[in-house]
């Protein structure tokens, strides 16, 4: 039986990647005896799939894992059983079953909101709206990057951002981004705020995905 | 107000006072925002790793366990997991810990300002009461200074004025001498630190607000305690008390029943993959064989087993509390457990549904134990791995490693027929009484086992077959003690003897022989290396133990600064009557036993192990013989 868990993943546990965080997840369900299905043949590994990758330091606020489970188990059992043997930054927010007609993890994970907060010295309104209008009056933002075969290439981000927006908030420049989240077109919020922070060269940075959103691409 | 030496600088001064009064919260702050997003594996410095401990809100004495390497070579220690549980669970004590941060972290920290901390609570280290060094090896002292310089505490015990700082305390296997690094440490454990670490920090509660020294002296006579500022030592290895009362000579502490041995119900679980990343359980300490070369042969006597009802509840204990996937058992020689087999059917039979998978480290080489592995394999393909040690059945008569051309071969032919093709062994050059005959016998040896290999008709395919060959250091308290190490000259050569002449179907790697002539200077050198070791750390050297950070320049530099010279105290000799600098330590196994087998080394001759005969080593002081039931 296979079953969506929801996590937020905050703090320490930003650091971990995701590889890591694999096996985090396979331990805590030993730990929490909840019986994971293996696949069959010399090398069982357990049926876990996630949501796209979330890059290091960024925290979330809505990741998630579909995992099948031996047997059919409460959703409510689950839940109790892996939140308390969850380390302390990771922590579980819902569990649902799933039947054959749930949309895969793919088919519904389109958009995520992001809020990038920048600090640093003279954090001005002007500062603020001059990143805003660089990204949404750009045509194009075009950033070099090393694809898996290692050459560099050219990559536009423009089409990846559906929504921008910066304000100053207590002397921070808060930006809210909604960034593609689409396997293959994956925007990771840490390359857009780099491009970001050319302009701002003094600012350091946190990021938070706050939640995901079901939508097409247009 | 606390005391500078005066090669304190006036702006260090200030830095210093910046750190100390920096709060827990700034430090995690300045980390996550500042510092973190910029390091290589930043899960090295956050702690909050399953199985940590949160500080207790009424502590009233913090001691922080200090591992002089990386993170990930820390966290493999069993040592710690079960001292930081050990001490956690007493009443009032918070124990946490620290690693040395890699290069790119202790630059920022230092730019940054921020102190060395505890990884549980990011309180400074130099706000504990105790900061404990596990001495696991000889060439990690020099990250001691490292991490003290990191945390602004003063080198040398006596640059440290009563309880200002923390006290500074080692342990490990090092401590047997300890001697090279004594100036630097308050308190020196020799021996277990199970029982006599909660011991000190009792008394410590009665002695807070009064003086240092008042504290040192109610511990001097306690076992396995050596306070090294009590003694002068001379240039013959003569000690003098300097404080009434403190023992001349000093017991190692160790516990008598394994089952009484302090056991964690839980362990901790790193969030990213370390050495070794597996539930450990020790099934034994101590082992029968006597190799003489090998100092945990010796001073971790007498062999002592755990009953197999109470490792059957620590296994299901660990495994459970951490959901780890692998289990080590963990001794100095796997199959001299005498409940070995049915340890293994245990976990096999037990933990199949979890797909826990099980490793077993030091392994003899013979058809048991390749069966072992057979066993455990479960459709991995586990590397084989044997040390023989020594090339020639001469050369093992001599180290006594009682195993014959016979059992390697037979072991080899069967674990090339039960389909294992990734093979590695282990061998040292520079053993006493080493002819180039020995050296070219490991050529042979390894001849002998491709040609097995080509001789079966059914061989798997993709041989993998390598050697390594460390340099021979001679260790206090073993039958080698005595003996001058070859010079870095002399392995030079046979490592170029051995390339030539061994098969080309073996791959070769074998040990910086600078590195390991530096290693058998401190391993039997005396107090004149203090001096050495924090010139050597002044100049730059650290982490010297990872290949590329080790400088034989700098250290050649130290040395000489001191008059000294590392290649000379490597080949320094010690007639049997001799005081040695590491003399006054009693491991229990008596000089005597040494000098016996250092002479029946020099005969060829083998000595027993310890389940066929007593070969009365002393360490059974009763006279009585060693009982092996479990």
């Amino acid at each position: 039986m296979k079953y969506r868990l929801c996590y937020e993943k905050k703090d320490s546990l930003i650091f971990i990647s995701q590889l890591d965080l694999q096996g985090v997840f396979q331990r805590a369900f030993r730990r929490a005896k909840v019986q994971l299905e293996y696949t069959q043949g010399f090398h069982p590994h357990p049926k876990m799939t996630y949501s796209p990758p979330l890059a290091l330091y960024v925290a979330s606020k809505e990741e998630y894992l579909d995992v099948a489970l031996e047997g059919e188990q409460d959703e409510k059992e689950i839940f109790a059983k892996i939140s308390a043997v969850l380390p302390r930054d990771l922590i579980l927010r819902s569990v649902e079953a799933l039947d054959e007609n749930s949309p895969s993890l793919p088919s519904f994970l389109i958009w995520a909101d992001y809020e990038i907060v920048l600090r640093g010295e003279a954090l001005s309104e002007d500062v603020a709206k001059e990143i805003e209008g660089y990204v949404l009056n750009s045509s194009e933002i075009l950033i070099q990057k090393k694809n898996k075969k290692k050459q560099i290439v050219t990559k536009d981000l423009r089409p990846l951002i559906e929504s921008f927006a910066a304000k100053v908030v207590d002397g921070e420049i808060v930006i809210n981004a909604s960034l593609s989240l689409l396997n293959d077109t994956l925007l990771s919020p840490v390359l857009l705020t780099n491009t970001i922070k050319e302009r701002v060269p003094s600012a350091n940075h946190l990021i938070t995905k706050s939640i995901v959103k079901v939508g097409t691409h247009k | 107000m606390r005391i500078f030496s005066f090669k304190t600088k006036f702006s260090d001064i200030i830095k210093l006072m910046n750190r100390i009064n920096i709060t827990p919260t700034q430090i995690k702050d300045t980390l996550y925002t500042q510092i973190l997003p910029e390091v290589f594996k930043p899960a090295r410095y956050t702690g909050g790793e399953i199985g940590s401990k949160i500080p207790k809100e009424d502590t009233e004495v913090r001691f922080a366990f200090t591992f002089p390497d990386t993170y990930e070579v820390g966290m493999s220690h069993m040592g710690l997991k079960i001292m930081y549980c050990l001490l956690n669970e007493m009443q009032g004590v918070t124990c946490e810990r620290a690693f040395a941060p890699w290069e790119d972290m202790a630059k920022l920290m230092r730019q940054y300002n921020i102190p060395l901390y505890g990884l549980e609570s990011f309180t400074p280290l130099i706000n504990f009461d105790f900061v404990g060094f596990s001495i696991q090896y000889e060439m990690c002292i020099t990250n001691v200074l490292y991490m003290l310089d990191l945390a602004g505490i003063p080198f040398r015990s006596s640059e440290r004025n009563d309880f200002d700082y923390p006290l500074i305390i080692a342990g490990g296997p090092c401590t047997v001498n300890p001697e090279p690094f004594c100036d630097i440490f308050d308190i020196i454990i020799i021996g277990e630190g199970e029982v006599v670490t909660p011991k000190l920090i009792e008394i410590y509660k009665e002695y807070k607000g009064r003086t240092k020294e008042e504290y040192l002296k109610a511990i001097m006579n306690i076992e396995g305690v050596y306070i090294p500022s009590f003694y002068s030592v001379d240039e013959n290895n003569s000690r003098t008390a300097l404080v009434e009362g403190a023992p001349l000579e000093i017991k190692r502490t160790y516990i008598p029943d394994m089952n009484e041995v302090y056991y964690p119900e839980d362990t901790l679980v790193p969030f990213i993959e370390t050495v070794h990343d597996r539930v450990m359980i020790e099934i034994m300490r101590g082992c029968p064989r006597g190799c003489r070369f090998c100092q945990a042969g010796f001073i971790y006597r007498p062999v002592r087993q755990k009953r197999l009802d109470l490792l059957k509840k620590q296994i299901d204990d660990q495994l459970t509390s951490s959901g780890y996937e692998e289990i080590s058992l963990s001794s100095l020689s796997t199959t001299d457990y005498m409940a070995c087999t049915d340890a293994i059917s245990y976990i096999m039979e037990e933990y199949d549904n979890d797909k826990v998978s099980i490793s077993l480290p030091s392994l003899r080489i013979d058809s048991f134990s390749l069966g072992l592995v057979d066993s455990i394999q479960k459709g991995r393909t586990i590397p084989l791995t044997f040390a023989p040690e020594a090339g020639s059945q001469r050369m093992r008569d001599i180290i006594n490693k009682n195993v014959t051309e016979e059992d390697i071969l037979s072991t080899m032919r069967q674990a090339f027929e039960n389909g294992f093709t990734k093979i590695k062994l282990y061998f040292m050059m520079g053993l006493p009484y080493e002819t180039d005959e020995d050296v070219l016998a490991i050529a042979e040896l390894m001849q002998k086992i491709v040609d097995i290999y080509f001789e079966l008709k059914l061989r798997p395919k993709d041989l993998s077959l390598s050697i390594s060959v460390a340099c021979f250091v001679p260790k206090p308290h073993t039958p080698f003690e005595f003996f001058a190490q070859d010079s870095k000259e002399e392995f030079d050569r046979k490592q170029r003897l051995l390339i030539e002449n061994v098969n080309r179907k073996v791959r070769l790697t074998y040990h910086d022989s600078s590195l390991s002539v530096l290693e058998a200077a401190f391993a039997k050198g005396g107090r004149n290396l203090n001096d050495v070791i924090i010139t050597a750390y002044e100049k730059g050297c650290y982490f010297d133990s990872w290949g590329d950070y080790y400088k034989e320049d700098m250290w050649k530099e130290a040395f000489s600064a001191h008059g000294l010279d590392f290649a000379v105290l490597a080949k320094r000799e010690y007639d049997y009557e001799e005081v040695t600098p590491w003399d006054f330590v009693d491991i229990g196994v008596s000089k005597k036993f040494l000098v016996r087998e250092a002479k029946k080394a020099e005969q060829q001759k083998t000595t027993k192990n310890c389940y066929e005969a007593c070969s009365d080593c002393g360490i059974n002081k009763d006279g009585g013989k060693c009982n092996f039931e479990i």
